[in-house]
């Protein structure tokens, strides 16, 4: 217990002195990989930050051309060729039920692995990788205003950050569809 | 002579092979576990697939092994046997020899393996557990591969005249052989093919004797074996071509060569050697003690024949053949569908990732490299991205077979089952040039095997029943593919007395695969699936072709695995159908490319009917739904920009393309914007990573990356007829609106959009560089749609006419211009049909601007990198325009002609992109280039194709046409003399209107690609950017030949100086 009070304290003065971070770094990243940490990419949308787990992304990639497909939910905005395979593309905003993502010179597409599929996840921008050991993170709530619980794993906490981590498993196909 | 099983041969050894796999892998299985039923299921079929293949290119021995295998499986399924380590056993030893076999003959040499032994332990494994042998066909005559052996060898008798020819022979350097060739035994015409080996063999031996003699091959006598003794000077591999006959299984050769013995000349034979064959060397040995005494010692009456021990000869031939079956292993390598995917794939991205090289190429010719490497650079780049090409169309072929292959296989088939069975059925294929992907081809085969072979045994009536029906004698079997939806149909029909549905229902009843009640209630389709059951058979009978109730499992297992269905259709007394149908996953298609704003669609080739166009006036309302009178006949339409909810490009009185489809019975006409032709596309699944799609068989990855989605044209319709409000006009404001989508590549799409502008207008000579680039028609959206909203901002800023337009435009302008009468016209005619055409040509250009403006949005980064607005933009194309306008103006005056001029192209273009704007990057142009500096710098070229360069020297010089055919110096001076001419005349206007000091340079004449051409003016400037803005016009002559192309373009500094001068 006591060791990970000092991680955990460590971790709070991450920016403090830097001689005893230096000195314990080595420690600490062995403990950590000893407890359950997941790791994240994060991106944030209205500033809201989430999180998908880093297993589950294959790549990320700039903005490709995307290819409309017709009579399919308005969030799938259509499949793009990553490598000769077609994937689709998810608007995470729409999907949200936010406003229509537009197009920016940071706009991402995280291209993740639901089951056997390969889908893009069109997202404003792409945070950082962020590390939440498993025992900071609570079952969702509705802190999230908007964003079902039905894409919402947990609610990570990171020092002053909150980050809604992912639920992919509903992301692709809408309810009948399912 | 290589042993063949025909042209099955590599479908045969494959397809065993990977059975062979499958029964050692499921035998290890059945010996952990030996009560595993459906392990001793799936190993009896494996047995059953390979008994019928065998059969089926004539392995019987192999056949008949497996045969045995199966009776013995039988017993285990059967529970009448138990399974032993003894029998496990045995199927090991079975197993083994079957590979034996397949490696022999996959070595190119006919198997010669003696199976009786392994026949008879598989009947002693049987026995030992039950005291009657379990197969009802245990007869041993189908030892066919034991009747084939080698007959004994006799000796020879030489006479006289033939030893003193062999001595004769032998002394002059010849070499003398025997030759030893045997026939198949079932061959017909044995006589025939004998007398042809040896008449092959008489172009390049002299032969001594033949035995059988000659005269006794005349007639008519069965004959296996002959021999010859044969003098040549050729080797002995061509001795064996020429006795590569169809059948001859085997050929061995023993040299004789003469020697001294106690003074007694000797006729030495050496150890036969088999030049076509190769056995087992137990087998070869055993059978040599049964052919008898050949290599005892032969004496002639005068000569001592001494056949001494020759091991060396028999361990090379078996060296040898070692060799040749490592060779032979190569010829057909399998590669897995999945790597085929990977490399595909990989292929696509070297494609994409190739063209980073022409950035880089770009890179280095700003930096102005030597020249030479800049080339060469490029031609390797070029090269590179051409054999990417090919091998990504390379193996995507790869991957596609045609159905033929594999239907044309059965022909013989069905011959051997007619025998069998004394029927009359013949076979018929349809759609063998159907392509399928290579995994579909590979797994067909079998279930086709069966269902032909039951076709055949169950399905077809003997011919006195079909007499006794009124029915043709000759029954009909057909083979049929095609494509249908994104679907491929193989069916195999016959016309037989179709399935026996209480036949089946009692079976199924009798194997408890369902209750006498849940028949009852069961769907006939229902019922007639039961005979795809394991174990399932209504014959009463097993034959070894079928019955055992195996195959129509193997099938439904097979087409399973490949995402297919199989459907049974059958009519008592008519026939029986199975339609197989498989997804076209990978399978290439050719479609029709279709154009809707901007978005690429494809139409399957197969669904379409026609191509027409149709004007709106055409087009009525019935019933609020739109159709067309087609030749009298009445198509509905659908507008498929509609269905893919987008705005239509037409413009309101374009003509409208139509694809006329076919859905079922009936025809629709799908409109569209444009239609771009025909090409073999790729399908991808959506499902892979998404699902169906209503409406799409799929999606295709086009030559440049981009995606473009397959119509399914039955399934659009079922939307269409479910959802008919897809027809009707819809609230546009729910129309996919590309502008409003793309915030960021806005611009970028402008850009393509503007580079690949078609020019509007008809009166204008339109300049066939349009490069065809996906944008172009969306562009046109753009403007329709800012049109309404945004006002035209030429309209609030008109062209400050020139006087002279201005007097002009108000006489009466013709409605055409006259026809051209060139030369005699006085010059005031000429002046004046110059500024008509000049007048008129002004219409246009404004009309341009305000068309190019409205598309012309925001080029974001343009103007960012060179610090412009729209409006400066705008200022700089009038500007342009005026300046080339007054350049036609006193190039007519030079020539003497009346001059066209297409509109002129002002737009910001990326620079590598300029060579390709003016013309063909692969041929030479002639040009003269005028650099202009002052406050701006910058140049003015004039380019011209060879031919037109070499015409308008001549015109220059008043020569005929035609005689100029070379860059003389004197030609050389009267291009610099225009080039000074034309230059200084957009120059003028230039510094006229922007109130600059602007000089014009010495003109340069260039004879070379364009490429380099532009790369020699590039050098001279700075261009920061990576894009330019050129302005650039073509010049025609009176009569629509072409003269050549101006292009203005000032360097980036150049280009800032104008914008901040404009704004003034």
């Amino acid at each position: 217990m006591e060791i990970q009070e000092l991680i955990r304290r460590l971790h709070r003065d991450e920016n403090g002195p830097a001689v005893l971070d230096a000195s314990n770094s080595q420690t600490n990243t062995e403990i950590e990989s000893s407890l359950d940490i997941i790791q994240l990419v994060s991106f944030i949308i209205d500033d809201v930050e989430y999180g998908v787990d880093i297993l589950a992304v294959h790549e990320i990639l700039r903005l490709p051309d995307i290819t409309r497909l017709p009579n399919v939910p308005k969030y799938v905005r259509g499949v793009v060729n990553l490598r000769g395979n077609v994937i689709p593309v998810v608007d995470v905003r729409e999907r949200f039920g936010l406003s229509k993502a537009k197009f920016t010179d940071l706009t991402r597409i995280i291209v993740v692995e639901i089951g056997e599929k390969l889908v893009g996840l069109l997202v404003d921008n792409v945070h950082q990788v962020v590390r939440i050991p498993d025992k900071d993170i609570d079952p969702p709530s509705d802190l999230i205003e908007g964003v079902s619980e039905d894409f919402i794993k947990g609610i990570g906490k990171l020092r002053e950050r909150l980050i809604v981590i992912l639920n992919l498993g509903n992301i692709l196909f809408s309810e009948e569809e399912r | 002579m290589a042993f063949t099983l025909g042209e099955y041969q590599d479908i045969f050894l494959e397809e065993a092979d990977e059975q062979l796999q499958e029964l050692n892998q499921n035998l290890l299985e059945l010996e952990r576990n030996p009560q595993a039923t459906d392990i001793i299921n799936n190993i009896f079929r494996a047995a059953h697939s390979l008994k019928s293949s065998a059969a089926f290119v004539g392995l019987n021995g192999l056949s008949e092994l497996a045969h045995k295998m199966e009776n013995l499986l039988q017993g285990i399924r059967d529970k009448t046997l138990s399974t032993t380590p003894e029998i496990i056993e045995v199927l090991f030893r079975c197993f083994d020899t079957i590979s034996n076999i397949i490696a022999t003959v996959s070595s190119g040499e006919e198997p010669k393996q003696d199976l009786r032994g392994i026949i008879a332990e598989i009947e002693r494994a049987g026995a030992a557990q039950t005291s009657a042998p379990s197969s009802p066909k245990t007869d041993q005559k189908t030892q066919t591969e034991d009747k084939a052996e080698p007959k004994p060898q006799q000796k020879i008798d030489f006479s006289p005249e033939e030893r003193s020819a062999i001595k004769k022979g032998l002394e002059s350097g010849m070499s003398c052989c025997e030759l030893t060739v045997f026939i198949d035994k079932n061959a017909l015409m044995k006589t025939l093919k004998a007398r042809l080996i040896i008449a092959n063999l008489e172009h390049i031996s002299e032969v001594v004797k033949t035995i059988p003699a000659l005269e006794v091959l005349e007639g008519d006598v069965d004959v296996d074996v002959i021999r010859i003794i044969l003098l040549t000077d050729q080797s002995m591999d061509d001795i064996r071509k020429a006795c590569d006959v169809d059948q001859v299984v085997r050929l061995d050769a023993r040299e004789i060569s003469l020697t001294r013995k106690d003074n007694q000349l000797i006729l030495k034979f050496h150890a036969p050697e088999t030049l076509a064959e190769e056995q087992a060397l137990e087998i070869h040995q055993s059978e040599i003690a049964q052919a008898g005494p050949i290599s005892g010692r032969e004496e002639l009456p005068d000569a001592e024949i001494h056949d001494e021990e020759e091991e060396e000869p028999e361990k090379i031939a078996e060296d040898r053949s070692k060799v040749e079956r490592k060779i032979s292993a190569l010829k057909t390598v399998k590669v897995s569908v999945d790597k085929l995917d990977q490399l595909l794939n990989n292929v696509g991205e070297l494609v994409i990732s190739n063209s980073g090289f022409y950035k880089l190429y770009e890179e280095l010719r700003k930096r102005s490299f030597d020249k030479g490497i800049i080339n060469e650079f490029k031609n390797r780049m070029e090269q590179m991205s051409r054999i990417a090409k090919d091998l990504q169309s390379g193996i995507m072929k790869t991957r596609m077979v045609p159905i033929g292959g594999v239907f044309s296989r059965f022909q013989r088939l069905v011959r051997d089952l007619n025998r069998e069975f004394g029927k009359k059925v013949q076979l018929k294929i349809i759609g063998e040039e159907t392509e399928l992907d290579k995994k579909v081809i590979d797994a067909i085969g079998e279930p086709l095997m069966h269902l032909i072979r039951n076709a055949v045994d169950h399905g077809i009536e003997d011919i006195a029943e079909r007499k006794k029906l009124g029915k043709n004698e000759i029954a009909t079997v057909t083979l049929n593919a095609y494509q249908g939806g994104n679907q491929i149909f193989v069916e195999v029909s016959d016309d037989g007395k179709g399935l026996d549905l209480e036949e089946i229902k009692k079976t199924a009843i009798k194997n408890n695969l369902a209750t006498p009640e849940m028949i009852a209630n069961m769907d006939r389709e229902d019922i007639y699936n039961f005979i795809f059951n394991p174990g399932f058979s209504t014959k009463k009978e097993i034959t070894d072709i079928s019955g055992r109730g195996v195959g129509m499992n193997v099938v439904k297992e097979i087409v399973s695995e490949l995402n297919g269905n199989v459907q049974i259709e059958t009519e008592p007394g008519m026939g029986t159908r199975f339609v197989m149908a498989f997804p076209l996953t990978l399978a290439i298609i050719p479609a029709i490319m279709v154009k809707i704003n901007r978005e690429m669609y494809a139409v399957p080739l197969s669904d379409v009917i026609e191509t027409i166009k149709i004007s709106t006036n055409e087009i009525q309302t019935i019933e609020g739904h739109e159709v067309i009178n087609l030749r009298g006949e009445i198509l509905s339409l659908l507008r498929l920009n509609r269905f893919f909810k987008i705005r239509s490009s037409l413009e309101p009185d374009q003509k409208i393309p139509v694809v006329v489809v076919g859905f079922g019975n009936r025809k629709i006409g799908l409109m569209v914007d444009d239609l771009e032709g025909k090409q073999e596309i790729v399908i991808k699944s959506l499902e892979q990573n998404y699902r169906t799609v209503e409406g799409l068989a799929g999606a295709s990855i086009l030559g440049d990356g981009s995606i473009c989605l397959i119509l399914d044209i039955s399934s659009m319709m079922n939307k269409v007829m479910t959802e008919q409000d897809i027809l009707q006009e819809h609230d546009e404001e729910e129309y996919f609106d590309y502008e409003k989508e793309y915030g960021v590549k806005k611009e970028e799409l402008v850009l393509a959009g503007v580079a690949a502008e078609a020019k509007p207008g008809e009166a204008a000579a339109v300049s066939a560089k349009t490069g065809g680039e996906p944008a172009i028609v969306s562009e046109r959206v753009f403007s329709r749609a800012s049109e309404t909203s945004v006002p035209v901002k030429a309209k609030a800023e008109p062209i400050e006419p020139e006087e002279d337009f201005t007097i002009i435009s108000e006489e009466t302008v013709p409605e055409k211009p006259q026809a051209r009468k060139p030369a005699e016209l006085s010059d005031e005619e000429i002046e004046k049909r110059v500024k008509e055409t000049l007048h008129k040509f002004k219409d246009e250009l404004r009309e341009n601007i305000e068309d190019t403006l409205a598309k012309a949005k925001p080029l974001d980064h343009i103007k960012e990198a060179l610090n412009m607005d729209d409006d400066d933009l705008d200022r700089v194309r009038i500007l342009a325009n005026t300046g080339i306008t007054h350049a036609a103006e006193n190039l007519s005056k030079i020539l003497g002609r009346r001059i066209d001029l297409s509109i002129p192209d002002v737009r910001f273009i990326r620079i590598d992109k300029i060579p390709e704007t003016i013309g063909s990057i692969d041929s030479v142009y002639i040009g003269v280039y005028v650099p202009f500096m002052g406050t701006i710098n910058g140049t003015i070229l004039f380019s011209f194709n060879e031919e037109n360069g070499f015409d308008l020297i001549d015109t220059l010089w008043g020569t005929e046409t035609g005689k100029t055919r070379e860059l003389t110096e004197d030609g050389e001076s009267a291009l610099k003399e225009l080039g000074n001419i034309v230059g200084s005349s957009v120059i003028n206007v230039i510094a006229d209107k922007l109130s600059m000091a602007i000089k014009p340079s010495v003109p340069t004449v260039t004879h070379d690609y364009m490429q380099a051409t532009l790369d020699s003016i590039l050098v001279m400037h700075s261009v920061k950017s990576d894009y330019a803005l050129i302005m650039e016009t073509d010049f025609y002559y009176g009569d629509d030949r072409i003269i050549g192309n101006m292009l203005v373009l000032p360097d980036t500094d150049s280009l800032k100086i104008i914008v901040e001068k404009l704004r003034q």
